[in-house]
């Protein structure tokens, strides 16, 4: 992670988070491919320790949001919120279901990415929000 | 069930230990008489940075499991180390705590690794001493001073810093926090906290180290305070076992860029 730089269009510093080994590979090289600084968490007490320790300007983080993890994610959300203000926090979920969203908004989250359509409309969705569009969900 | 980045931590290479040498600060050229071994996890991962490593074993509560790969990973590279030098180990309080077996286990590992445990000094992290139950560390720290451990409290005048934790734990060894030792040279306030901790230190019979000098300046004035032991990026970075030995085997260190 380079902590050294203001971040910029093309420097944008994001900590990706997510559980899938495949995931973690190929999504960074497409974010990377559009100018994003990438730096991979699989767990969420890494991505926490991360979010301690360095300075992020987006949160993209794949969350379970069903059973136990789903409280365990939602900590995570409101932990980033509350240490950064100005972090930008992108939650991607395979649900559908909008009082799965609105909680992710409550506790900070700025957008709820629903997963299945590829990752343009990740892309799209961070640009949206850099641009200083924020609280809403999309899918 | 263990993570794999716990796996991984846990695993014989998994923690790789550099060692940051203290100096006696009393007498040119200064010597090493100590060092703090330092650990850091896989290169490949996000756990190489120590304070992500340490924050993490913290989050998912393994610090006992983390500080136990520590110290094997440390204790075996002290092996190259010169045999005279005192070896410090960062360990946190909720291993002291928790991990009643933890004094067995140190100084079994230590006398495995034909490492005196005399030379043994158990740092123990002030701010996150704070969060433990004070009478189970007292004990904690009991059973390692019964095994002949030294306990030292590290990062003394760190962010919100607690006099009573000083005298309740009754360290040997107390180590001013850089953010007090950084500036003491032309800070007056700065000076006089230093100078404050190297007098309580007297009255309670423990020794003080000061970390992070990084100027000719603060070293000047923090040995003009009469401070005994340093470290800092001045006098040497932390490095492998087998590049300090090569390093200061010869001759002890000079203070760099002096005329």
């Amino acid at each position: 992670v380079n902590t050294n730089q203001p971040p910029t269009e093309a420097t944008a510093r994001i900590l990706f988070l997510d559980d899938d080994a495949d995931l973690r590979r190929t999504v960074p090289l497409f974010l990377k491919a559009r100018g994003f600084d990438v730096t991979v968490a699989e767990e969420l007490e890494e991505a926490g320790a991360l979010l301690s320790c360095r300075k992020f300007d987006i949160l993209c983080a794949d969350l379970s949001l069903d059973g136990l993890s789903r409280f365990e994610g939602l900590e995570l959300i409101e932990e980033a919120r509350t240490g950064d203000r100005g972090l930008l926090i992108v939650v991607q979920t395979g649900s559908d279901d909008p009082r799965v969203h609105a909680a992710c908004v409550a506790r900070g989250a700025d957008s709820v990415v629903v997963k299945g359509g590829g990752l343009e409309p990740l892309v799209s969705e961070i640009r949206r929000l850099r641009s200083g569009e924020r609280s809403c969900v999309a899918d | 069930v263990r993570s794999r980045l716990i796996e991984r931590l846990v695993a014989p290479d998994g923690i790789r230990a550099v060692f940051q040498p203290i100096f006696d600060l009393r007498q040119e050229p200064f010597r090493i008489v100590a060092v703090e071994g330092l650990s850091r996890g896989p290169q490949d991962t996000n756990l190489s940075s120590p304070d992500v490593l340490f924050e993490y074993a913290r989050r998912k509560r393994q610090e006992s499991v983390v500080d136990r790969a520590a110290v094997c990973a440390i204790l075996r590279a002290a092996g190259s180390l010169i045999p005279d030098w005192n070896v410090h180990l960062n360990v946190h309080a909720t291993t002291i705590v928790r991990d009643v077996e933890f004094a067995d286990f140190l100084t079994r590992t230590s006398s495995e690794r034909g490492i005196s445990r005399s030379r043994l000094v158990v740092e123990l992290l002030e701010h996150w001493a704070a969060d433990v139950e004070p009478t189970r560390l007292l004990e904690g720290l009991e059973r390692l001073r019964s095994a002949g451990l030294r306990v030292a409290l590290d990062d003394v005048g760190a962010g919100v810093s607690n006099l009573g934790l000083i005298l309740m734990t009754s360290p040997s060894l107390l180590k001013v926090d850089s953010s007090l030792v950084q500036g003491v040279a032309t800070s007056p306030p700065r000076s006089a906290a230093v100078r404050a901790v190297r007098v309580l230190a007297r009255e309670i019979g423990a020794e003080i180290v000061v970390e992070g000098i990084e100027t000719r300046e603060d070293l000047a004035k923090l040995r003009e305070l009469e401070i005994p032991l340093g470290q800092g990026f001045l006098l040497a970075r932390p490095a492998s076992a087998l590049e300090l030995r090569t390093a200061f085997e010869r001759s002890p260190v000079t203070p760099p860029n002096r005329e």
